[in-house]
């Protein structure tokens, strides 16, 4: 049996919410403007809804949590 | 603390409005690619807006849901002595909107009106405003209008020009010496800068109308609407909820003790959010957003009169929370008769004495 890791679960579901998006390949997603205000929001339910978390405002409005695959997951670990 | 305890006042009935011109998808095609139109409506939920004409304003809109509510009910309009009108987009900058909704509406002179200036957070603002002046007067009746015609605000290099739709509502209450209402009010003036028309005001009356690039991309005058979309979102889905679960413990209630969550339509997902955090069914969450996209202060009622007008269904117990600009938000319950909820009108009139020649004053 394969056990998916937090990483690859949020990879899971962010491209298939947002299928248009490299979130493997870049670190600075926000910072180059290929997620905007819009895609953020998106980000913010999906892996709110699929990992039962609770992230707070100051971290939902810190932009570098959003910069790459890598920091998405350091986000939903901090709170899982 | 920001709590309000208000009793002897009950809501009669609501009634709604939207201008009968409504863009879709295909309209949004003009002036975006179909790639950005499909991720706005993935993210937000709207699919379509009302969209007032050149000459109405939110007063018209509050007008025919107010004429809509009182010839419904069959009230006598000499028994209303409280009026007030909730808007961000009065029709002049003097005198109070209110004031011409006193004669359109034919009320006394013993009426008493304001206007009260909040916008998303405008329902509940304007519905402790109400319970406070009705439950201290003499008067039988109050009546609550409320509307807002933000989508002049954003012009159409912005994607928030699909989020905006226009739209009016009117509420009446009655004194009736029963009952109880907890209102929980909140305000954080520190985000003034969140959601914001930074020209046409006092501050800076005429600043040029070359629209500029903006940090987010967007072109704008200072006369468009500006908004921080993931501050606004973040705030929506963290202080909001929390402020829900505070009344759920101040009222020693929860989400198992009301039929319905009328929310503030801001974003599909922001609905989806605030009820998986306060342990609400969200199909307790009426949503219009897909049809009337954010229509400010008047999309509680609305959602409401959008649900329940025209059902026969028994009383329900509703738990209202607007938020937004400001940055305001607030928390209430009342009960609500779906037989005294109309189904929403469309309108295309305007108020033609309103269109002032000075020459003639």
């Amino acid at each position: 049996m394969v056990v998916e890791t937090t990483q690859s679960r949020v990879l899971r579901v962010l491209t298939e919410a947002i299928p248009g998006i490299d979130f493997e390949n870049s670190d600075s997603l926000v910072d180059d403007k290929k997620l905007d205000s819009l895609m953020l929001a998106v980000i913010i339910t999906v892996i709110t809804m699929e990992f039962d978390i609770d992230i707070p405002f100051e971290d939902l409005t810190d932009s570098s949590n959003f910069n790459s695959l890598e920091s998405i997951t350091g986000l939903v670990e901090k709170y899982l | 603390m920001s709590w309000f305890i208000s009793k002897g006042v009950h809501i009669v009935g609501m009634a709604a409005a939207v201008p009968e011109y409504r863009e879709g998808i295909e309209e949004y095609k003009k002036f975006f690619d179909i790639e950005e139109v499909e991720k706005f409506i993935n993210s937000t939920g709207v699919k379509s807006t009302h969209k007032s004409t050149a000459m109405q304003t939110a007063s018209d809109l509050g007008y025919a849901a107010a004429v809509r509510l009182l010839e419904g009910l069959s009230i006598d309009r000499s028994e209303i002595g409280v009026m007030t009108f909730v808007t961000l987009s009065p029709d002049y900058k003097k005198p109070s909107t209110s004031c011409v909704l006193h004669k359109r509406l034919g009320l006394s002179d013993e009426c008493t009106v304001m206007d009260v200036g909040h916008g998303c957070a405008g329902f509940v603002y304007g519905h402790q405003v109400m319970q406070s002046l009705l439950s201290t007067s003499d008067a039988r009746y109050g009546l609550l209008v409320l509307g807002e015609t933000t989508s002049k605000l954003v012009g159409p290099h912005d994607h928030n020009y699909m989020m905006f739709g226009d739209a009016g509502a009117a509420v009446l209450y009655e004194r009736d010496g029963l009952g109880e209402c907890t209102t929980l009010l909140k305000s954080d003036g520190s985000r003034y800068k969140a959601i914001i028309v930074p020209g046409g005001g006092f501050r800076n009356p005429k600043p040029d109308d070359n629209a500029v690039v903006c940090r987010d991309g967007a072109k704008r005058t200072h006369y468009d609407l500006f908004m921080n979309g993931i501050d606004v979102f973040a705030f929506s889905i963290s202080d909001v909820p929390k402020a829900i679960s505070e009344y759920f413990e101040r009222t020693n209630t929860s989400a198992e003790n009301y039929d319905v969550f009328a929310l503030h339509q801001a974003n599909k997902r922001i609905l989806s959010l605030i009820a998986k955090k306060i342990g609400a069914d969200l199909n307790k969450v009426p949503i219009c957003i897909e049809e009337y996209g954010n229509t400010s202060s008047v999309s509680i009622p609305l959602a409401l009169c959008d649900c329940y007008g025209s059902q026969s269904a028994e009383p329900v117990r509703v738990l209202a929370s607007g938020f937004g600009v400001g940055l305001a938000w607030g928390v209430t319950t009342f009960e609500l008769n779906p037989k005294a909820v109309f189904p929403v009108v469309l309108t295309s009139e305007h108020f033609d004495e309103g269109i002032i020649d000075i020459r003639m004053l």
